[in-house]
């Protein structure tokens, strides 16, 4: 019950940051992270998931970082 | 609040000169390397010091362009697991070179490329940056309103206090709060280092302390064809009296932004002057008052200059 409860408010982040993040580099991103929560949300633990979406996130800024201001 | 009393809000008002390639009292661009000095590699790092600028590629690579001689050096980076990807790069004044190989892991890379040491952080880190004898990391932006930079000498990473400047940007989601605090910085002087947010047309300018913090308004939409989602791409302290800014153009360079337009001006917002660069520049590899040399993105150093 809890992790599904993650995967929806996490979908619901992912949903909201697309909105705001058109250009396809960051499209491609987004993808990656929605990947990332479903991965976290598999995680045996609500506490377990909550870390494991840090880090999908941590890996979500890293590649629109490198979109935006790889040079 | 206090803070907000010490900003001094310093206005660039760079419309005058934009429309004009070179002006009286101007700028020229002209090559000063031959195309593909350096490769095509995303550069996630650079750094200046030691009459060299370092750039740390993507591949990864480290790249030494030696100012005087106008030569580069490449060096593969050795000894990186698998899992770990290098972001940021910092030189300190005793010449060691720093990077992020991940959120939480800061590394010591040896000139010749070799990952030399690493040393866990306390905490996580989102970017690297430099200002003299100091380290600059951004934690995860947690809270708003906070300064977005803590600042520790290597040793002292525990105990990194709050760098006066950037301050955290509000946003609905965690994923929109970490694009919305997306912070860069460009080339220091001194002590002094400007840092941006990437979607935001306000530079600040800090050495560190409340006294000294600067905001600069650059203003992109006076430029034809900006990227005005991400206005600013790189910007360099020359001294402490002149600042380039390398501004966004709306069209990419092989599928990645590059800067258009580059503008001079001192701290004061007096005496701006900008170029239209063709090509584009990729970034900027050092700065004096009178010239900068930018990386094209064709691989060749270009200097801008006064005629």
């Amino acid at each position: 019950m809890v992790p599904a409860l993650v995967v929806c408010a996490l979908m619901l982040s992912a949903g909201s940051a697309r909105a705001q993040t058109p250009q396809a580099p960051q499209v491609d991103c987004m993808a990656q992270l929605v990947n990332c929560y479903y991965w976290a949300a598999g995680r045996s633990t609500w506490f377990g998931a909550w870390v494991a979406g840090i880090d999908c996130e941590l890996s979500f800024v890293a590649c629109v970082r490198k979109a935006i201001f790889g040079y | 609040m206090r803070r907000a009393a010490l900003i001094v809000s310093l206005f660039l008002t760079v419309h005058g000169a934009c429309s004009r390639a070179t002006a009286a009292g101007g700028l020229v661009v002209r090559p000063v390397s031959p195309p593909r000095l350096v490769g095509d590699q995303v550069i996630v790092g650079r750094s200046a010091c030691g009459g060299a600028t370092w750039l740390l590629t993507e591949q990864p690579a480290l790249v030494r362009v030696s100012i005087a001689a106008r030569q580069v050096t490449v060096h593969p980076v050795r000894g990186l697991r698998s899992d770990e990807r290098p972001w940021g790069l910092v030189c300190l004044p005793d010449g060691t070179l720093w990077t992020l190989t991940a959120p939480g892991l800061l590394a010591r890379l040896a000139s010749d490329g070799l990952l030399a040491e690493r040393i866990p952080l306390p905490y996580k880190s989102l970017a690297l940056f430099g200002s003299a004898d100091r380290l600059l990391f951004q934690p995860t932006p947690y809270a708003t309103g906070r300064p977005a930079l803590r600042a520790a000498r290597i040793g002292t990473f525990a105990a990194a206090g709050p760098w006066p400047g950037p301050l955290t940007q509000a946003a609905d989601t965690p994923a929109d709060q970490m694009i919305a605090n997306l912070l860069n910085c460009g080339i220091g002087s001194g002590d002094y280092l400007p840092c941006w947010f990437a979607a935001h047309r306000r530079i600040t300018i800090s050495d560190g302390t409340l006294e000294h913090v600067r905001t600069l308004h650059v203003r992109p939409d006076r430029f034809p064809a900006v990227d005005a989602a991400t206005p600013v791409r790189d910007v360099a302290l020359a001294g402490m009296s002149r600042v380039w800014i390398l501004t966004t153009g709306a069209n990419r360079a092989a599928g990645r932004r590059a800067g258009s337009w580059l503008t001079r001006s001192d701290w004061r917002a007096e005496e701006a002057t900008s170029i239209a660069l063709a090509p584009a520049a990729r970034l900027i590899l050092w700065a004096t008052s009178s010239e900068c040399v930018l990386l094209s993105t064709r691989g060749e150093l270009l200097e801008v200059a006064e005629p």
